[in-house]
């Protein structure tokens, strides 16, 4: 095997070493991700310890689980970060049903914070282009985004906690997430700004007059 | 795969890709899902967009010592003699036997010990290990567990730990959640930091043989410690647990043993 720095290797080829068992490259993925994960799990959880437990498991499973990630499926990032969410999720959902659940945070962090500057260059632009995306979207359907995402709830209990139709947080969430999908996808928006936002608020509108017609 | 279904499910895609739908409808996009490529690409990308939420998260630094912790995890099989206590746990345990607290005795140790510890919740950090500042216990989650202890005895066992050496007066007690990998320590008496020690380090050893660092602190002036800690292996798989006194900064290298006990 090649005795290349880890740290220069991608994380494809870090992934390949890990499936062969080799620590640096698991610890290289850490250095380069850990940081992430361990901030979702606190931003779902807020609770350090149980931000800690999650980051452990997630990268223990990343090098049981190594050789099974096909790039073809999914990237790494998100395959990773699902794990990450999903672990944290879970320990969500069984801590509410125990009512240990106390405050959380509301709002999608669209600010760009000291701590990003010591995110590497491609984190840095990928955080940069999903938060300018975001602030694109009508702060509605941001909010159902981050209950589903961030909150482990299903459209129905966002509804209730909203106290709004089911109907309309899955016109929401659809529109939602359609649109950021649009506005981060490579070839990009057809528009951005403003107008972003006003295509989305009358793609609302326009859906709501169609549920009323159905 | 009727034209009509698969637009249904197309509809349903995003709150897929959320993790948002009911299990009814998610049960139905699934066995969609089973049988149509064009779903499949899509749920592929929505499930991109969904992830890349993630990164707008204010950003924290976890905890210095994980890196190491999960590199000790995955090093299967191979000994970790190069973090490991000297010699590891073994040989410097106490064989003698202590006797089981009672639930009353222990509780009023602990809430004891936790009097003492909110009192003393300002832990004196030295200057180059301003990274342990995320290692003070969180008194609200001290609370619950302790809350939890008293309304749920059989979902937590207590072990005490003891000396390693007669020559300072250390004990303590560890409380531990079996059902959440969560363990309180509680200690007094421990023995000052000499000058070229850095911190004190929590130690587990599994049934392996393997030295597992969990958690580097502090203690207050009169040698008090109060630290919640998860643990990165199921309670049961636990043997020892052990405190000794490290240097380095991060604080990795082992040089005394100072607390020690039996989890079986």
């Amino acid at each position: 095997m090649p005795t290349r720095d880890v740290q220069t290797l991608s994380d494809q080829e870090l992934l390949q070493r890990v499936a062969q068992g080799d620590e640096d490259a698991l610890v290289a993925l850490y250095d380069r991700y850990g940081r992430l994960v361990y901030s979702l799990a606190y931003k779902i959880l807020q609770d350090h310890q149980l931000a800690e437990e999650v980051t452990q498991d997630v990268f223990t499973n990343v090098w049981r689980a190594a050789a099974s990630f096909d790039p073809k499926k999914s990237r790494f990032t998100t395959w990773l970060t699902s794990i990450a969410r999903n672990r944290a999720i879970d320990l969500l959902r069984r801590r509410r049903a125990r009512g240990l659940t106390g405050g959380r945070e509301t709002e999608l962090n669209t600010a760009i914070t000291r701590a990003d500057e010591r995110l590497s260059p491609e984190h840095h632009l990928q955080a940069l282009a999903v938060r300018e995306a975001l602030e694109q979207l009508p702060p509605a359907q941001r909010e159902v985004l981050e209950l589903a995402y961030f909150g482990g709830l299903t459209q129905r209990e966002i509804a209730e906690h909203l106290g709004i139709p089911l109907g309309t947080v899955k016109t929401r969430v659809r529109l939602g997430m359609l649109k950021l999908k649009e506005l981060l996808s490579p070839h990009g928006p057809p528009g951005n700004g403003r107008s972003g936002q006003k295509e989305t608020n009358a793609l609302e509108e326009q859906s709501k007059v169609r549920k009323k017609g159905v | 795969m009727s034209r009509e279904e698969h637009d249904i499910v197309l509809e349903l895609l995003p709150a897929y890709a959320l993790d948002a739908l009911d299990e009814e409808e998610k049960g139905r996009v699934e066995r969609h899902l089973r049988v149509c490529p064009r779903c499949q690409a899509e749920l592929r990308l929505l499930k991109e967009t969904a992830h890349l939420l993630a990164y707008t998260v204010p950003l924290y630094d976890p905890p210095f010592h994980l890196r190491e912790r999960i590199r000790l995890l995955v090093a299967t099989g191979r000994p970790s003699h190069d973090v490991s206590p000297r010699g590891g746990l073994k040989g410097v345990v106490r064989t003698a036997v202590w006797a089981r607290p009672t639930p009353l005795t222990a509780l009023v140790l602990i809430l004891s010990l936790i009097t003492l510890g909110l009192f003393s919740w300002n832990i004196h950090l030295k200057g180059e290990l301003a990274s342990l500042r995320d290692e003070t216990v969180d008194a609200h989650e001290l609370g619950e567990v302790m809350l939890e202890y008293v309304e749920s005895p059989d979902n937590y066992e207590l072990h005490p730990i003891q000396a390693t050496d007669a020559s300072f007066p250390a004990h303590g007690i560890i409380l531990s959640d079996r059902l959440r990998r969560r363990m309180i320590l509680l200690a007094k008496g421990l023995p000052r930091l000499e000058n070229d020690e850095a911190a004190y380090m929590v130690w587990i050893q599994d049934e392996r043989g393997h030295a597992i660092p969990i958690r580097a602190f502090h203690c207050d002036e009169q040698g008090r410690a109060v630290l919640l800690f998860t643990l990165p292996k199921e309670p049961q798989d636990i043997v020892e647990i052990g405190v000794s006194i490290a240097q380095g900064n991060p604080p990795m290298t082992p040089v005394r043993p100072v607390l020690d006990g039996k989890l079986r």
